[in-house]
């Protein structure tokens, strides 16, 4: 494997009992670059997140991460920016966006370290990143979903990473909000040179801006330029209709017709 | 008429807020964990614990934190195993621990006078050795969560994110989990086995009507499980009622009137947002 890609995954495959829930899937993410990642729910797209992110550990196949396996990462770890679906936060919990922002360092600082006047100054520029630190103080759950995504996105920011993992980045929020998530993250990824994978049902975000679009449902259908990805490939992997419309000469939008 | 004259009464009133303001602060991560059936498992299996030294003549103290350790240690490896739910898994041990203790009961042939008083609280009873216990657990409680302050926040809001960030997490699980363990030992003494969880769930949950911060919601159930215990003490005393009743109708009157405050100020920032809208 070359040194110089921050993730090469080998016939990866992982079955749960007799279900596989991922079936030979090689791929490579160069630095700088942006994979896309799309395929219909139950297809294995966050599963294969949580392998690189080394929460499963007992796949079958070859998955290095800035060159180590997944799970012996070490302080490697910290060069990794996760934003997860963020449904299952319970909306209630006395957390501030500050408190929030300022979790993502905890683990890099230790056992025993309490965080210090640097440690918040650096959380309130990860705010000020995504257009949120007029929110520092309020109630993470008191915040927009748009707004609690934005949060988000800075907790993964707030270590400098070199990867950005997005697991559904604009699930649930509002056009308006999802546009801007948009377009904040592209400008994130120039001005930081960050390298990016979006799991996203928005194949908007995907197809103009992404370096390499995986099609996921099990199996790898697609892993090339987005502008090479067509009706047929999509329909494949969703086993399903998709229907594209086209804005420009890029597709926009698809809109799944079950059969 | 000043009942804290006497020296059973000092110890009972120095013992009941010791055991608040442990429990307090854990109660915090149990509630906001949603562990709170966890608490209220753990302590009925102690009983088992409290009927076998009561049985056999053993240390009621170190029999019943062995016992309350294990069932820790039980649920939570059911847990995390996933072949049980963990709140079935709670069920299953919560009876039997109870199962255990009515046999361990029978099998003594002898009158047990103190099972009433394991069972719903003798605070008058405590010792100084209980006391000594009793601080010895309310100091490690304090020091676990001034130490991992910030690994325990980050677990209680998102586990999952915890572990990407590379908290260790099952090591955390456990410790809150033995931390329950232990606080539910010392808890027995003030309100007996049936009312445990109200020590280890009232206190947050009072205090989270009242404030969105976390720090404060500490402080708040701090304070509200000290006045609670003392509370519940004084009328225990005045009324001749066993204590472990009058402590958690004081903490019950505690959510009640945070309850009623975080009505009104709803309905008042309803009112203000209305106007502005």
């Amino acid at each position: 494997m070359t040194k110089e890609n921050v993730i090469e995954i080998k016939n990866l495959s992982y079955r749960v009992e007799d279900r596989y829930i991922l079936e030979d899937i090689t791929l490579e993410v160069t630095p700088g670059s942006l994979l896309g990642i799309i395929g219909p729910n139950g297809g294995g797209k966050t599963t294969l997140l949580k392998i690189i992110l080394g929460l499963i550990t007992h796949y079958q196949g070859e998955v290095r991460v800035f060159g180590h396996r997944p799970d012996q990462l070490g302080e490697d770890r910290h060069r990794i920016g996760y934003v997860p679906q963020h449904s299952h936060i319970e909306q209630n919990f006395p957390a501030s966006a500050l408190d929030v922002v300022m979790m993502g360092l905890y683990g890099k600082m230790g056992l025993g370290r309490f965080p210090r006047r640097k440690d918040y100054a650096k959380a309130r520029e990860a705010l000020a990143l995504v257009d949120m630190e007029e929110a520092a103080n309020k109630q993470i759950g008191k915040l927009s979903g748009g707004q609690q995504q934005r949060v988000f996105i800075a907790r993964a920011l707030v270590n400098d990473p070199d990867l950005l993992i997005l697991d559904e980045p604009t699930l649930g929020v509002d056009a308006k909000a999802m546009s801007s998530i948009n377009d904040t993250l592209l400008e994130l990824k120039e001005s930081m040179g960050l390298t990016m994978i979006i799991v996203s049902h928005d194949i908007g975000i995907i197809s103009i801006s992404a370096d390499s679009l995986a099609c996921m449902n099990r199996k790898l259908y697609f892993h090339q330029r987005p502008e090479e990805l067509d009706r047929k490939t999509l329909e494949e992997a969703y086993a399903c209709e998709v229907e594209m419309l086209f804005h420009g000469e890029l597709p926009h939008r698809v809109v799944e017709r079950h059969r | 008429m000043n009942p804290f004259h006497s020296g059973f009464m000092q110890r009972a009133l120095l013992a009941g807020i010791l055991v608040g303001a442990s429990c307090s602060i854990l109660s915090n991560y149990i509630v906001l964990k949603n562990m709170s059936f966890i608490g209220h498992g753990i302590s009925h299996v102690a009983f088992g614990g409290v009927a076998l030294a009561l049985l056999l003549g053993w240390n009621v103290n170190i029999t019943t934190l062995a016992f309350s350790l294990l069932a820790a240690l039980a649920i939570g490896l059911v847990s995390q195993r996933g072949r049980v739910s963990e709140d079935s898994a709670i069920g299953i041990f919560l009876v039997t621990g109870m199962a255990l203790g009515v046999l361990f009961i029978s099998l003594k042939k002898t009158y047990t006078p103190d099972v009433m008083g394991y069972l719903f609280g003798n605070i008058l009873a405590v010792s100084w050795g209980d006391i000594l216990m009793i601080a010895v657990t309310g100091f490690v409680v304090l020091g676990c969560v001034f130490l991992f302050f910030k690994e325990l926040f980050y677990f209680t809001f998102d586990e999952e994110m915890a572990r990407v960030s590379g908290i260790a997490v099952t090591f955390f699980h456990f410790v809150l989990l033995a931390l329950i363990a232990v606080n539910v030992v010392i808890a027995i003494k003030v309100v007996g086995v049936i009312l445990v969880s109200a020590l280890l769930i009232i206190p947050a949950v009072t205090a989270h009507q009242i404030t969105g911060n976390f720090r404060w919601m500490i402080a708040v159930a701090l304070g509200v499980g000290m006045i609670s215990n003392f509370v519940g003490l004084y009328l225990s005393y005045l009324l001749d009622i066993p204590s472990g009743s009058t402590i958690v109708l004081s903490l019950f009157c505690c959510f009640l009137i945070a309850l009623a405050l975080r009505v009104i100020r709803e309905k008042r920032g309803g009112t203000v947002s209305k106007k502005k809208g």
